[in-house]
Formats: structure tokens, C-alpha cells, sequence
């Protein structure tokens, strides 16, 4: 019940937003978007396609897309940044070396996309259940998350599998989206 | 082969339908007056089945009589798991899960009839008390990408519309497999209505229409008796 709840809060000028949640395989999105809806997350397979979630409610829809991050279909991604408000970025705070400078990579050339380049970015550091987990702090600076000047950012740490912050990133993009229309007018 | 949580077997028996075919052996007559029905239905509904327009579906204020296109007319998605659950207190009204590959896309619709997309759902009480409720499909795509894939579903009770659904998937991968979970505010409804429901089986009923760039390729009916 997290996001109805912040639905409700959000009286939104927009009556429809779309958040779409990206990142490498295996970085948990789709736990996350499980987790928020109080869903069993015991058995997640790896997304083939996409996860798609819409909250209604008095006549405000809230979409989440979540897209498969494997390479076979990162290259389709381009095919969901149409009407995207927020870009929720997912990391697994405990992958190897090489998979963090893929991670900035994709990461990289996703913000050139002009299509997404107005929405608001949250970057999820997630697994921070685990021990080898890097901390937020580190993962900003290895992205060089400090340099984007193309939209607002913000990265929370927090775990999927605990629930921890998940919440606390969802208020904020959604809170940012709501400035951002209300700005505009 | 199917997956069942916390739902009885009539009701698995029924939305089976949509994912596995039941072909009667050996009982040829029947089997050619199957044939011999579908053609006919085929033939009757491809004239205009191309000009159903997503606009058309929207303005329907009853259930059609008939199936606004004809069924081999989806060579392009397989559905492979339906959920319906209360969001606040978890409970779970239906659940069928498939979890094989998808059929050839250019057969699997192949001697079948019209029963396939016919489902009949029981339901506990509880699901007229919920206040949210989630539904998913589950659905796996044919080997070619689907530019623009579009779903409307129209509910009525007793020829009143109750609830009308509109959603586009857009971009389907090729070869994918897609989940959409909707979770809605179920419209409000006054304890004589919600006795009625209960009292005639089947009055509650929804007609589905699967649109690709704007052109019905896919039409389901399903009716609701509630327990």
C-alpha cells in the first residue's frame, strides 16, 4: 500500500505520470517494484520484457515500467522513453568491478537520450542489505553523479529485499515530478 | 503445467481455457462442424473486423452480442497467468500461472472455438467488499516486436457499464514476456446493487478488446458469479 499512500499525498497537477525503472540485470528492479506493492518477492525471475504496475486513484494514474536489463534487451529500451517524468536507475551496491563501469556506461548514454533528458533521475543503490555493498557516497562518485547538470538527481540507498528506503526514494521523485509541472505553469 | 494458489479447481479449469487447447479426438462430425462454425463466424466478422476502432469499443454502452473479430485473427500474443488480489488485505481471488513456453503463434489458434475465450470466473463475496483491487495478466509475445499494443476493457451489470479500463503497452519486445498488474478503486456500489450481483450469476460480465496499431486482433468475454 507505499505508493497509494503516496498517490494520495500528491495531488498531482498531471493526471498521469510515468516513472520507468531501468538498469543492469540482476540490480533488483523488479524486486523493488514487488516490494512497494506488498508482493511476495521469494521467487523473481529474471524480466523477459517488462513489468508494468498502474495505481489508480481519484482519477490520478501513477505508471511504473519496469524493463528487463539483460544485454539482449537493453538495446529496446529506447523504445519506453516517450512521456517518461522520472528515470529510476537501479544499482546492485554489491557487483563486481567491471559491471560498475558498465553501469556508468549505460548510465551515461542514457542521459544523452533527448527523450528522457527533461525527467527527473532517482538512482536506486540498492542491496545495501549486503556487506559488500558499496555505500551511496561511493557509488556517486565512481558515477561522477556530481556533473549532471541535465536534470535533478538524487540517489538513496536502500534494499529491496528489506524494504529499506524504497519508500523514501518513491516521495521523492514523485514530489520532484510534481514541482517540476508545477513550475511550468 | 498450470500453477494453482489458493483458488478452486472449477475456477482453473475455466481460465485453462486461455492458455491450453482441448482437442476432442476422434469425434469428426463435431470436429467439422467446428470447422464449419468458425469459418462461418469468420466469415461473417473479417469483413469488418478491420474496422473496429479503439473509438467504436469505447462508445459500446452493453456487451456485444458477438465476437467483434475472429479468433484466429491473434497470431500475436499468448496469455500465461491471470492474479486478481485485494491490495490492503492480500487476499488472493484468483490466481493461474503457465509458466511453458508460448505455442507456435502461426497454430496455436487452430481448431479451436469460441468456448476458448469465454471464461467464467467464480469470486468469494469478498472481492464486491475490497476497495482496491490488482489485476495481472501475464502475457508472452510472438517472435516479431509489436509496435503499439493496446487494451480496452469494458465491465457491466446487467447491461450497465460499471468499469471501463484503457491501457497501452506500447512497444512489445519480440519473444518477451510481459506482466501488467492494474490496481484501481473499485467504484462504489450501493448494498441492494452489490446483493443483485450476488443473486444473478453471470448478469456481471466484461468484454476485452486487444488493439495493434488501432486494429482488433483479439476479443475476450468473461462473466462473474460471486460465492
Amino acid at each position: 500500500m507505499g505508493l497509494l499512500t503516496i498517490l494520495k499525498k500528491n495531488k498531482l497537477k498531471e493526471k498521469e505520470i510515468r516513472l520507468l525503472m531501468l538498469g543492469l540485470d540482476n540490480a533488483g528492479k523488479t524486486t523493488i517494484l514487488k516490494k512497494i506493492n506488498g508482493e511476495d518477492i521469494s521467487t523473481i525471475s529474471p524480466t523477459l520484457g517488462f513489468n508494468i504496475k498502474t495505481m489508480e486513484l481519484d482519477g490520478y494514474k501513477l505508471n511504473i515500467w519496469d524493463v528487463g536489463g539483460q544485454k539482449s534487451i537493453r538495446s529496446y529500451w529506447r523504445n519506453y522513453f516517450e512521456q517518461t517524468d522520472g528515470l529510476i536507475w537501479v544499482i546492485d551496491s554489491a557487483d563486481r568491478k567491471d559491471r560498475f563501469e558498465l553501469c556508468k556506461k549505460e548510465l551515461q548514454s542514457l542521459l544523452k537520450e533527448e527523450r528522457i533528458a527533461g525527467a527527473s533521475l532517482l538512482i536506486f543503490a540498492n542491496k545495501q542489505d549486503l556487506p559488500s555493498a558499496l555505500s551511496k557516497e561511493q557509488i556517486q562518485e565512481f558515477l561522477e553523479l556530481d556533473s549532471i547538470e541535465s536534470c535533478h538527481w538524487n540517489i538513496q540507498s536502500c534494499s529491496a529485499y528489506t524494504g529499506e528506503n524504497l519508500v523514501k526514494g518513491m516521495k521523492w521523485i514523485t514530489n520532484d515530478i510534481r514541482s517540476r509541472i508545477f513550475l511550468l505553469d | 503445467m498450470i500453477s494453482q494458489a489458493e483458488s478452486g479447481p472449477k475456477k482453473v479449469r475455466t481460465a485453462k481455457r486461455l492458455f491450453m487447447k482441448n482437442k476432442s479426438p476422434g469425434n469428426s462430425t463435431k470436429e467439422l462442424q467446428n470447422q464449419f462454425q468458425k469459418m462461418s463466424i469468420q466469415k461473417n466478422n473479417e469483413n469488418n473486423s478491420d474496422n473496429i476502432t479503439p473509438e467504436y469499443v469505447c462508445s459500446l454502452k452493453a456487451p456485444t452480442t458477438r465476437f467483434l473479430c475472429p479468433l484466429t485473427k491473434n497470431k500475436y500474443i499468448q496469455f500465461k497467468g491471470f492474479k486478481i488480489r485485494d491490495v490492503e488485505t492480500g487476499e488472493i481471488f484468483y490466481n493461474v500461472h503457465d509458466p511453458t513456453d508460448p505455442e507456435n503463434f502461426d497454430t496455436f489458434m487452430q481448431g479451436i472455438d469460441d468456448s476458448f475465450r469465454t471464461l467464467h470466473y467464480q469470486f468469494s463475496k469478498n472481492y464486491l467488499k475490497s476497495k482496491h483491487i490488482g489485476t495481472t495478466v501475464e502475457f508472452a509475445t510472438c517472435p516479431e516486436a509489436i509496435p503499439n499494443f493496446r487494451m480496452i476493457e469494458r465491465h457491466y451489470f446487467k447491461n450497465k457499464l460499471i468499469k471501463s479500463f484503457d491501457f497501452s503497452f506500447g512497444f512489445c519486445i519480440p519473444n518477451s514476456r510481459n506482466t501488467w498488474e492494474n490496481v484501481y478503486e473499485v467504484p462504489k456500489m450501493s448494498q441492494s446493487m452489490i446483493k443483485e450481483m450476488i443473486e444473478n450469476p453471470e448478469l456481471t460480465c466484461s468484454d476485452s478488446f486487444y488493439f495493434i496499431d488501432d486494429k482488433l486482433f483479439m476479443h475476450n468475454k468473461a462473466f462473474f458469479t460471486f460465492k
